[in-house]
């Protein structure tokens, strides 16, 4: 079969590599396709470089009908006024980005609180919908699944405001191609936009996002299927580079010494992260538990954040604190991982990784000082107090005695063991979701002609 | 001998066409053949032309209907609303009111009554009203006409279409405009009254001809609609026509008079304008039997309830007033000239029988009723007819200033002339001795014989 594989960004490939390969060695055309907005050829991941079946193209996003500002601003509504939701209104920092948004599409000046809630009821969001339902399909969209004589449309996609995935969606069912879109991460379905057009089949993790799907979304439960987390199946089979002496050795901390890993957020949750770092830092050094006090700190900035003042402008200069300068690569985080006896953290996919590598992980509410972690719908899923397995303390006092804990005895293993297994595997910790979703497009690839 | 010009008639409302008679008489006159749109169960058709085989019915599926009709609605909505919220509407906070709440319920919102208010206090900056404006345009532009409608249309082999409009707030003008254009069909429209470009929906379907009263409604349709200035034609307003000629009849009997007592006509308005409009009545009553000056406190008061409904429909005031209640209908020119030729004076908030008071000569006079009137000054109508904006209703703060203002018209003080002129000018721009009905026949049977000029979509504020 041909399938298309629809991706905003050259990275998103990244995530369902092994399903992709998968696919190839089941004998199936892959085409990569990538906007031509971009500007840029598409790049073959390097699992599949070199194979016949995998092809690239660009596909076409621009309208030409006019009504490119219509449907920015329709959606940029929706997206908005899906956090007026009961579900969604106490989410006030995706609820901002989502307003501030809409100012854009609205031309209107940014900046200014987003508006006091409104009580909006569940049929504001169905009559839109009917709008959307009025929006025809990028011509030339269409045009292109059909020239690719494509046996089905997989998006890849992070369900961000402005992404391609429902023009994705709404041309391939006008050029008559079964479409799937394979959400990217765990927290894609709560705190971004929504899916305002719905494909064929919604490829999430696990149950969580399935749920998300109809509730948040409107989605048909029959069309929503948890294969599991491809992103992760590497990092299931990695083990350390080398040993916990070398490791630790080499960015300068001792290897006797207790070691907690700082994971940092993205700039969304926390444009301040430096300045929690250093009161967290503060109150371990000034603990009545000499386990704390003398313990290494290896900080891991966000990948995404080491551009930004904060983190340009700061260095730890503690001593027993060390902050390497990270590596996106899984075997970095891996080894900082497997180097580490508990980790700490504001609100990151990578405490994902943490729990997979069987460490305790903690957290302090923050409050204002990091809107993103309370202000985010996701923030809760991965609580111990939600059933996950990320334990809470609502100031540093109470987070040090928690981590003293987690240190001597990690009381949550087994509760950790069990959520990875429903969140990122849900058919079985020795099951990679890669070869899971691979079958599934598959299965949405039978679905054309039927 | 050719073949008659044949003309899709249509209208929104639908039954605005059964009240110009004259127009499609004049029409039947020149040699054209009628056909007039009707759901079924509707009949337009004018009862002056009942049996002429030239005026036929025609069934055609008018209303949008299928799975996008409420989106289509709710667009519509939505574009009537965003229309009043913009910095040209700023005044208008009756239509912004009403418009809030029928896009609040169209978008299925469960308490649109309550939360309009709010809507309808926001304000849109002049940028953000301009990108929303667009991109409602672009959506109805998007639009194709409904296809069972088009498939009638053509089926009928008209040479054009003639739209009768109120610009209604969810009318059918734009997907008979998206017909006309689709076919390739000439369609002028006719604007029924003068507060219909101000005061309803926006028309962002363009026809091919735009007929109006005045020139106040030509520089409304090119400002407020977005038409082209060299398509809008003021020709005066044709549903006068028969009022001039029952003036000119009621005229020629004398007036029966009550001595020397004054009478005062109270004009009711409509619910859009008033919706508990008898309660402002007998207030009013109270001022005027308190009125210092005899002439007022005595005068024989008769109020004629506005003919559609509203307060007025099951108003039975008891104990009965002092004053007369002449009940009557919608359209009946010769008992309206003979009620305000009776009259020394007509009172009313905001309606059009203040024109055919001051075409009778009469002095027309109005107050500022407030919020219980919130279709008065919220309209931007309002202002038009008032002698302070070069109109011809004398205009009261408040009820004390009316009383005088009453007393001053009385007494005789003001003269109506200059103001009846006004009003004349405003039915009648091209001279008050030439009926409209005429020049509108000539004008639509020119358009339809003169073809489609291939209209594109506007995007206007």
């Amino acid at each position: 079969m041909r399938i298309g594989v629809f991706h905003g960004r050259k990275y998103y490939l990244r995530n369902v590599s092994t399903a992709l390969t998968a696919l190839v060695e089941g004998g199936h055309e892959l085409v990569l396709a990538a906007p031509e907005s971009k500007g840029r050829p598409v790049r073959v991941p390097a699992a599949l470089e070199g194979s016949g079946r995998v092809a690239t193209a660009l596909y076409p996003t621009g309208r030409e009908d006019g009504l490119d500002r219509s449907v920015a601003v329709l959606r940029a509504t929706r997206n908005a006024l899906r956090y007026e939701s009961p579900a969604l209104r106490d989410a006030y920092a995706n609820r901002r980005r989502a307003y501030r948004k809409l100012l854009g599409a609205l031309a209107a000046a940014p900046g200014g609180d987003p508006p006091p809630p409104v009580e909006t009821g569940a049929g504001v969001d169905a009559a839109l919908a009917g709008l959307e339902a009025l929006v025809p399909p990028v011509g030339p969209l269409v045009a292109f699944i059909r020239e690719q004589r494509l046996d089905a449309v997989v998006c890849i996609g992070r369900v961000n405001f402005g992404g391609d995935e429902s023009e994705v969606a709404k041309a391939a069912r006008v050029a008559g191609v079964p479409s799937g879109l394979v959400v990217y991460s765990w927290d894609n379905l709560s705190s971004k936009g929504l899916v305002h057009v719905h494909p064929d089949r919604l490829f999430v993790w696990n149950d969580f996002q399935v749920d998300e799907a109809v509730e948040l979304h409107g989605a048909d439960r029959r069309s929503v299927i948890a294969t599991g987390a491809p992103r992760f199946d590497e990092f299931f089979a990695l083990r350390p580079s080398a040993p916990r002496e070398q490791l630790l050795g080499r960015v300068g901390l001792d290897p006797a010494a207790p070691t907690v890993l700082y994971l940092g957020s993205s700039g969304f949750v926390t444009k301040r992260e430096p300045e929690l770092i250093e009161r967290w830092v503060a109150t371990l050094r000034s603990s009545g538990d000499e386990r704390l006090r003398t313990a290494n700190v290896l900080i891991r900035p966000h990948p995404g954040t080491l551009d930004e003042p904060a983190w340009t402008a700061w260095q730890p200069g503690l001593p027993g604190v060390a902050m390497p300068r990270p590596r996106r690569r899984a075997q970095d985080l891996y080894d900082q991982l497997a180097a580490a006896d508990a980790v700490v953290a504001l609100n990151t996919s990578a405490e994902l990784e943490a729990a997979i590598a069987g460490r305790p992980v903690l957290t302090v509410r923050t409050g204002d000082l990091a809107p993103g972690q309370e202000g985010s719908a996701h923030f809760r899923y991965l609580l111990a107090e939600e059933g996950g397995f990320v334990q809470t303390a609502d100031g540093l006092d109470e987070h040090a005695g928690q981590l003293r804990k987690a240190l001597a005895e990690d009381p949550l293993a087994e509760q950790r063991r069990r959520f990875v297994e429903r969140f990122v595997r849900p058919r079985g910790l020795d099951r990679p979701a890669g070869p899971e979703l691979a079958a599934e497009i598959e299965a949405l690839a039978a679905l054309r002609g039927l | 001998m050719p073949a008659p010009t044949r003309i899709l008639v249509t209208a929104s409302p639908w039954s605005l066409t059964r009240f110009v008679p004259t127009v499609f008489g004049e029409l039947l006159a020149l040699g054209a053949e009628l056909l007039f749109a009707a759901e079924p169960g509707t009949d337009p058709v004018p009862d002056e032309l009942a049996g002429d085989s030239r005026a036929r019915v025609v069934e055609l599926p008018i209303v949008r209907r299928g799975a996008e009709a409420d989106a289509v609605k709710l667009l519509r909505r939505l574009t009537d609303l965003n229309r009043f919220l913009g910095p040209d509407h700023a005044a208008s906070s009756w239509a912004r009111r009403r418009t809030a709440v029928r896009a609040l319920a169209a978008a299925g919102h469960p308490d649109a009554r309550a939360a309009a208010a709010g809507l309808a206090a926001a304000r849109l900056p002049a940028p953000v009203h301009g990108v929303l404006t667009e991109s409602l345009n672009e959506l109805e532009r998007s639009l194709p006409p409904p296809p069972a409608l088009a498939a009638a249309v053509e089926a009928l082999g008209a040479d054009s279409i003639l739209l009768v409009s109120r610009c209604s707030l969810g009318g059918t003008e734009r997907d008979v405009l998206k017909v006309a254009r689709a076919l390739g069909l000439p369609a002028t429209m006719l604007v029924w009254s003068w507060d219909n470009l101000s005061s309803k929906a926006l028309i962002n379907e363009r026809p091919d001809h735009v007929l109006v009263w005045n020139e106040r409604q030509v520089d409304e349709a090119v400002d407020l609609h977005g038409f082209p200035r060299e398509r809008v034609e003021a020709l005066g307003a044709p549903s006068f026509d028969r009022y001039f000629e029952e003036l000119a009849r009621e005229r020629a009997t004398p007036s029966a008079g009550d001595g020397d007592r004054r009478t005062i006509l109270y004009l009711g308005s409509s619910k859009n304008v008033c919706k508990q409009e008898p309660d402002v009545f007998l207030r009013w009553v109270a001022a005027v039997r308190a009125a210092a000056d005899p002439l007022v406190r005595d005068a024989r008061v008769v109020v004629r309830p506005y003919p559609g409904g509203g307060g007025w429909r099951r108003w039975r005031p008891d104990p009965p007033g002092d004053f007369t209640i002449e009940r009557s209908r919608k359209q009946q020119p010769a008992e309206l000239a003979r009620l305000v030729l009776d009259a020394d004076a007509v009172v009313a908030l905001n309606t059009s029988a203040e024109l055919e008071a001051a075409l009778a000569g009469r002095p027309v006079i109005t107050f500022r009723a407030g919020e219980e009137a919130p279709g008065q000054e919220g309209s931007v109508h309002f202002e038009y007819l008032l002698a302070q904006h070069g109109g011809f209703v004398l205009d009261s703060r408040d009820l004390d200033e009316h009383v005088e203002n009453l007393a001053r018209v009385l007494r005789g003080d003001v003269d109506p002339r200059p103001l009846a002129a006004v009003a004349e000018r405003f039915v009648r721009p091209a001279g008050i001795d030439r009926p409209v009905s005429p020049l509108v026949a000539a004008a639509v049977l020119e358009h339809a014989r003169g073809g489609a000029r291939t209209p594109a979509t506007i995007a206007a504020g």
